[in-house]
């Protein structure tokens, strides 16, 4: 009955069996908390327990609104009002959403404390008759600013008969406003028309008989056009509803015949826009009984319809499709392949031989599967969509495959598949084209499953291998961004950093040994972190250094000029670090760099520009006097340190 | 600042005994002309030295040192050296913009006159005060400076007695960075400045003005510690036995500021936060 709110009307039950106040078909109340799908609100409704069913009946409102969440940041408010009988929503309902927030502002008014509210605020109001929308119905979408409405964002204005919509109808948002009207059975009919608000001039038209979409005229700037969409009238016609399914079939419908319009962007989304404001308020009704509170358009397609056997054809492409998806996905993503293709022929080969399957096949047949999980291939001439799923023809069994970097191509072929097999546009040929792509990727991920899985470290080197590609991947991104902003005798340096990581990834391509491979790659990532490091202590270079020329500046004040000028100090210390250390670091960037140097060349820098912090506060005469002469970036550098170690003694 | 009250006391007590020794002279007889005269002017040389060595948080000991060449018959242009000038004084830094500073001056005068039969050298005795004023002004900065001399001079003649004079002293000079938006190391800077010297006492009858001193330097700050610059002066004042006859003069001046400051580094700190 209620499923979901089972365990809290059986505590519920509970407390009123011990309370003895269950007295059969007399209505009761209950005020509390209670939880509508998402909506966790206060409720306060009457009941009636039938045959040990708890069944709303009479009143029923839960709402909330927090005007501590309010303060606080923004409060998401809703109220959902109206009445039930026997379990079935019957009478007068009003949904609303809301999402305010406040300046909180407040003001004192007949003894109310106001608080002005700014957001947005939804409300859905009409009559339901056993869950169905009966008579007018009205959706508003409001801007509210400062607790006054400042803007319209959408309305719909539908009238129904149980459940069906009728006479006319009129939907608007801030860009559009369309209006058209049904016939009494629900069916679209006569002419649909929405306006840009903005310019008036501009018309989209729908025209329907009895449901059935004969043509569009579309006016834009002064200029209309017009296409037919269902013209033949032999057809086999069925009724649906006008949903997005409906909507694809149109377009599809458009390209199959022939013609360049698209389908304008108007009318679809006010449809879609509506539709899903509908679907708001009917899966909160769901949740509290029988409910259809849908729009309920109606329209006729033309029916191609299927038999038993083209029913279980579609079944098994689509079978076909998912599992070759999922190889090819899984292939194309791989991350030994990724690695392996940069060095191993045979292995680029079945891996591009995986993206042009991907592309060739799998791309037009995801779309076909689609149309059938929508259940609307029946809607469709079938042999026309088929066509426009390949508009540059259809693959051949044969796929020429790139198999080298120089473009050498090799065949790929599966056996029983004929030059002809794919030709016919009908359900036969998809089949076929499926089984193809299917077998062919099985057969491609047998083949390259040796180099895949046949050693027992390949998870380990999976996991491996995808660290070392997101390392490399993140080193490169910080070094092509520092490029455009580091100092040009830092570009060298950096681009060392970048070679001698893809190289490194190149070699650990080409190892083939497992054992090998695993502490290389180990290694390798180590290396990769280190250098990442190293890149970003040379971006941050230039700052430290002009940090350390800002320390070493004293403010002197000179008597003549009667100003404060900035003095350097400790010159020697100053020069021996920007015109020989720092270039040095460059060089041996430049040079010197491998994996094994890498973590001392960063540290070089680092324990460099921390000492130069600290040596301005210290007394540094004999160092100077050291530096004087010196002009080996080594024995700089062993000064610099000797003066810590004297001074830790 | 009850500091800076005693020192200008001691420095009134001090000047008011000294202008009540001072003591007439006798004057030869001069007749003024009915129109002013303007002697050709002379040519001089100056190189001078401008130390300021910091001794104190607030004092610093001011040590100029010139060297002044005049032309003369037999050497034109730089001439031969006229006066050798030693100006020393304590400083008192009353703000980062205002100083004060009061001491001696020892200058010999050599007798440049190659025809004279008098002596050769003679020495001139003062005690100076000066108050100088800086403001900035947009990139600039302008100095004001009032400079009081107590002089007593004697003439190259032998036995020759000192006549004590007066100089009031007034110089307004501005300096402009050339190359930069303010006055800091590497900045090249003009400065233009004007000088009025004054004089008075029983020995100055008709020529109070003793010297107009208008100056264009083109001077360059090395560090914040050394600056050089080089000028032109036109000059001109009037001759202290004849207040009808102006003397005038085209100098060249070679400046040299230095401003060590050999304190320990700890009583350096805080350098430049003087009221703290």
């Amino acid at each position: 009955m209620i499923p979901f709110h089972r365990k809290r009307l059986g505590l519920l039950g509970f407390i009123l069996f011990s309370c003895l106040t269950n007295f059969g078909q007399e209505r009761q109340s209950y005020e509390g908390p209670m939880q509508v799908g998402p909506y966790l609100g206060k409720a306060q409704y009457q009941y009636i327990i039938s045959a040990q069913d708890t069944l709303f009946d009479g009143a029923f409102q839960v709402q909330r609104s927090s005007l501590e969440a309010l303060l606080e940041k923004e409060d998401a408010s809703f109220l959902f009002k109206g009445s039930f009988d026997k379990g079935a929503p019957t009478g007068s309902w009003g949904f609303q959403f809301g999402e305010f927030q406040t300046d909180s502002r407040s003001e004192v008014i007949d003894y109310e404390y106001r608080v002005l509210i700014s957001g947005i605020q939804e409300e859905g109001t009409g009559t339901l008759t056993d869950g169905r929308p009966d008579g007018p119905w009205t959706y508003t979408v409001n801007q509210i600013k400062d607790s006054k409405i400042q803007n319209t964002l959408f309305a719909s204005a539908l009238t129904f008969a149980t459940g069906i919509p009728q006479q006319n109808f009129r939907i608007e948002n801030q860009e559009a406003t369309l209006v058209g009207r049904f016939l009494r059975n629900g069916l679209a009919h006569d002419e649909w028309t929405s306006y840009t608000i903005n310019a008036l001039e501009d018309v989209e038209s729908w025209f329907f008989e009895e449901g059935v979409l004969r043509r569009m005229v579309v006016v834009k700037d002064g200029k209309s056009q017009e296409v037919e969409v269902f013209t033949t009238a032999s057809d086999e016609q069925k009724v649906i509803p006008l949903s997005n399914g409906y909507l694809e079939v149109v377009r599809t419908t458009l390209r199959a015949n022939g013609t360049s319009m698209a389908l304008q962007t108007g009318i679809p989304d006010l449809l879609a826009e509506n539709e899903s404001y509908y679907r708001k308020m009917d899966t909160v009704l769901l949740q509290l009984g029988p409910s259809n509170l849908r729009p309920n358009f109606m329209v006729k397609v033309p029916y191609f319809p299927m038999d038993t056997a083209q029913l279980a054809q579609v079944k098994t492409i689509s079978a076909d499709f998912l599992a070759a998806k999922a190889i090819g996905s899984a292939l194309l993503k791989n991350s030994h392949l990724n690695i392996v293709k940069r060095s191993d022929n045979e292995a680029l080969y079945n891996y591009n031989a995986v993206a042009l399957i991907d592309e060739r096949f799998l791309k037009p047949l995801e779309k076909f599967v689609s149309y059938a999980e929508q259940d609307i291939l029946q809607y469709v001439d079938r042999s026309k969509f088929i066509e426009t799923l390949w508009p540059n023809g259809k693959p051949s069994p044969e796929l020429q495959i790139v198999a080298d970097s120089s473009g050498t191509t090799r065949t790929f072929a599966l056996a029983d598949f004929k030059a002809d097999d794919f030709e016919a546009n009908d359900l036969t040929s998809i089949g076929r084209l499926s089984a193809y792509a299917r077998r062919g990727l099985e057969q491609i991920k047998e083949t390259l499953s040796d180099q895949l899985t046949n050693e027992e470290r390949q998870q380990q080197l999976n996991g491996l291998e995808e660290d070392l590609i997101a390392l490399n991947e993140s080193l490169v991104r910080q070094i092509d961004s520092a490029l455009t902003t580091l100092p040009k005798d830092y570009k060298v340096p950096i681009q060392e950093i970048k070679r001698l990581a893809d190289a490194s990834l190149s070699q650990y391509a080409t190892m083939k040994n497992a054992d090998e491979k695993l502490s290389y790659g180990t290694s390798l990532k180590t290396c990769l972190e280190q250098l990442t490091q190293l890149t970003q202590t040379l971006i941050a270079l230039p700052q430290q250094k002009e940090e350390i020329e800002v320390l070493y500046q004293d403010s002197i004040w000179n008597p003549f000029m009667a100003t404060v000028m900035d003095e350097e100090v400790k010159r020697r210390i100053t020069a021996a670090y920007f015109n020989v250390l720092v270039p040095y670091f460059l060089s041996q960037v430049k040079t010197e760099l491998t994996c094994d140097t890498v973590e001392r060349l960063n540290n070089q820098i680092i324990h460099t520009n921390q000492r130069m912090l600290i040596l301005r506060e210290e007394d540094t005469r004999k160092l100077e006097r050291k530096l004087r002469r010196e002009k080996d970036a080594g024995a700089i550098l062993e000064l610099l340190h000797r003066q810590t170690t004297v001074k830790e003694k | 600042m009850r500091h800076t009250t005693s020192i200008f006391i001691w420095l009134m007590a001090f000047l008011w005994i000294s202008c009540g020794g001072a003591y007439g002279q006798e004057e030869d007889k001069e007749v003024l002309p009915l129109l002013s005269k303007y002697k050709d002017p002379s040519t001089k040389v100056w190189f001078n030295t401008y130390g300021n060595i910091r001794i104190g948080k607030r004092f610093f000991w001011d040590a100029q040192t010139h060297f002044r060449f005049q032309e003369t018959e037999d050497t034109p242009f730089i001439g031969q050296v006229a006066q050798i000038y030693n100006r020393h004084a304590i400083g008192y830094i009353y703000s980062k913009k205002t100083n004060f500073s009061l001491g001696g001056v020892v200058r010999i005068n050599f007798n440049t006159d190659e025809d004279s039969v008098d002596r050769n050298v003679v020495p001139e005795w003062r005690i100076w005060h000066q108050y100088q004023f800086a403001m900035p002004l947009y990139t600039a900065m302008i100095y004001h400076r009032i400079r009081i001399e107590h002089r007593w001079t004697q003439g190259f003649a032998e036995n020759s007695e000192y006549i004590f004079r007066n100089r009031w002293r007034y110089m307004f000079r501005a300096k402009i960075p050339l190359n930069d938006h303010k006055l800091r190391p590497k900045t090249l800077y003009v400065s233009p400045e004007a000088e009025l010297i004054m004089q008075s006492g029983k020995a100055v009858v008709a020529s109070p003005m003793e010297d107009l001193r208008l100056t264009t330097t083109l001077g360059y700050i090395a560090t914040p510690r050394l600056t050089f610059a080089a000028g032109l002066m036109y000059s001109q004042g009037q001759d202290l036995s004849n207040g009808g006859i102006y003397k005038q003069g085209w100098t060249m001046r070679f400046h040299m500021y230095f401003s060590p400051d050999f304190r320990r580094v700890k009583n350096k700190l805080p350098e430049i936060h003087l009221t703290d």
